[in-house]
């Protein structure tokens, strides 16, 4: 019997002593386990992830700049910066003038560029979380250089056209204090029509032959006088008048004048072309160069060559018994003393007599 | 020597045609008196260590488009406006058990995770147990310890004593990406998945461990 027991406790010894060293090394314990599906979690990126180009353009007052929506998660903001002389930055469209986003493209100006300056731009967007670090898309590349005039064309006011005795020519609503205006006048007579008070004369020229006309051109600078009351003297011919703004860019400050020694003029015998001759040479940086042609006749001259030049009037008008044609357009030559190459005019229609006149203002 | 041998074949052989001549006979057609009993039978079934199912379906989530800020209804700040994600699971064996979890954060290129402040957050709970505040868990000994990315963190203890089944856990994972996440996490991606533990206890003293905090001295499978 005592041998027996000594067998049956070494036997739950050895028992024990299996079951512990099994459990750290080598044995199944009772065990079960299982796994969640996984959860995902993704950052926001941008749309597109490449950020795109501004393409500013100069517009009469200032600078407008424009490029492709960049889209994300949450709302997107922009940072517009302009580099400027020796590589000068400064944050633009701020405050007021923060860019908006219509139709897949964000807009915004800016107000606070100079004239005769040249400049690029570049964005970064950007979401717009208070408080955040911002997530951004690397800033675009540099845009276009732009610079931009002094002055800018900025509309025309309404044709008026009376057979006399007296007409009042109305303002571009867009006028403001310091802009320039310039009144054209056409009368289907080689009669010069009076300059009205408190304007300059710059351009009176008749020209009779195959059609009479009359061209009155006359500017002053806008102070708030009362629209311009005008004498065709044109009699049943009829004149046809209207007055040019051209807005002061933003910041300039200065007066417009007269930027030639040299106001081109003259007349031309019926031709289907022309190119004014000579060309204008400016006296002053950033100049806007007008050239200006009419005839008495049923046609709409308009730009063939145009020479950099924007054309920004091409009509035909019948203020009386005769029809009258009147083409313009304009320029900006950056650097005193420039010849600027006249444009070349076409007339639609049986060619008539030309008059024009080219201009420089600053 | 041969004669000898051949005289013992001979009897012997026919002591054992008369011993098979009986026995045929008894078989055949003879009823003896006998008896017997039998014990009633001795059972043995193991028990079991199971689990399975919660009670309620678990919400996986897939959040998408997540810039600073964003954050589900339980996280510590943000948005708190994104639905968490929940593991419903039940432990339905009929042993007592321990139960643990292990957590596994992933990536697959840029990484929203990244193991700080500034990174994504998780904050995984069952009940009130904390499993992981932000990026850390508890080893053994109380200290907070970043979760590693790509390194599953196991045997989070669930349990001070041992439960038996059914028991359901519902495991909260809500999530917080701060406003302070660099710009370099643009586009990052992280998943979270739980691994839901459960062993017998059984010849498994729990030792120094404590719920809500890795347990590595228990065996766990």
């Amino acid at each position: 019997m005592a041998r027996w027991h000594f067998i049956a406790v070494t036997g739950l010894l050895a028992l024990s002593t299996h079951t512990n060293v099994a459990i750290g090394e080598t044995s199944s314990l009772f065990s079960a386990s299982s796994t969640s599906a996984t959860s995902q979690f993704t950052g926001a990126t941008f749309t597109p992830k490449v950020a795109p180009v501004i393409t500013p353009t100069i517009t009469a007052r200032s600078v407008s700049l424009a490029w492709t929506e960049v889209q994300s998660a949450k709302s997107v903001a922009y940072t517009v910066t302009r580099t400027g002389p020796v590589g000068t930055s400064t944050q633009v469209c701020t405050g007021a003038h923060l860019p908006t986003v219509s139709q897949g493209t964000a807009r915004c100006t800016d107000t606070t560029a100079t004239s005769g300056v040249s400049y690029t731009y570049s964005q970064q967007s950007f979401l717009d979380i208070a408080n955040s670090t911002p997530w951004s898309l690397p800033a675009s590349s540099s845009s276009s250089s732009v610079s931009a005039p002094r002055l800018s064309y900025i509309d025309s006011g309404p044709d008026a056209s009376s057979t006399g005795p007296a007409v009042t020519v109305p303002y571009p609503a867009s006028v403001e204090l310091g802009d320039l205006l310039i009144l054209i006048a056409i009368c289907g007579v080689n009669k010069a029509p009076a300059t009205p008070t408190g304007w300059n004369q710059i351009v009176s020229r008749g020209v009779s032959g195959s059609s009479n006309a009359y061209l009155l051109v006359a500017w002053r600078v806008a102070d708030g006088s009362p629209a311009p009351s005008l004498d065709p003297r044109s009699n049943g011919s009829g004149t046809s008048a209207r007055i040019l703004n051209y807005g002061r860019f933003q910041g300039n400050l200065a007066n417009p004048v007269v930027a030639t020694s040299g106001v081109v003029s003259g007349t031309a015998t019926a031709s289907a072309t022309l190119t004014p001759s000579p060309n204008v040479v400016t006296n002053g940086s950033n100049a806007t160069v007008i050239s200006i042609v009419a005839m008495s006749a049923a046609n709409s001259p308009s730009l063939s060559t145009a020479q950099s030049f924007t054309q920004r009037i091409s009509q035909n008008l019948t203020p009386g018994s005769g029809s009258l044609g009147l083409g313009v357009a304009d320029m900006t030559v950056a650097t005193a003393g420039r010849s600027t190459s006249s444009p070349t005019w076409t007339q639609s229609g049986t060619a008539r007599d030309w008059i024009f006149a080219t201009l420089a203002f600053r | 020597m041969k004669t000898i041998n051949k005289s013992m074949f001979s009897i012997g052989g026919g002591l054992l045609a008369l011993a098979a001549a009986g026995a045929l006979t008894i078989g055949a057609t003879m009823s003896l008196f006998s008896a017997s009993e039998s014990s009633s039978a001795s059972a043995f079934a193991t028990g079991t260590v199971a689990v399975g199912l919660g009670d309620s379906a678990s919400v996986t989530c897939n959040v998408t488009e997540m810039s600073p800020g964003d954050s589900s209804t339980g996280a510590a700040t943000g948005s708190k406006s994104l639905d968490k994600c929940t593991y419903n699971v039940k432990y339905t064996g009929s042993l007592p058990a321990w139960l643990s979890v292990d957590v596994t954060v992933n990536t697959t290129g840029t990484n929203l995770y990244t193991a700080g402040a500034t990174g994504l957050q998780f904050y995984v709970k069952n009940g009130s147990t904390s499993i992981i505040d932000g990026v850390n868990y508890k080893v053994v000994g109380g200290t907070n310890t970043p979760v590693t990315s790509g390194v599953a963190v196991e045997h989070i203890l669930l349990n001070d004593t041992p439960v038996q089944g059914p028991n359901s856990r519902t495991f909260d994972i809500d999530y917080l990406l701060p406003l302070l996440a660099p710009n370099a996490l643009q586009g990052g991606a992280t998943s979270i998945a739980l691994t839901f533990n459960a062993v017998q206890s059984a010849n498994q003293p729990i030792g120094s461990c404590v719920a809500g905090r890795q347990c590595n001295s228990i065996t766990w499978s």
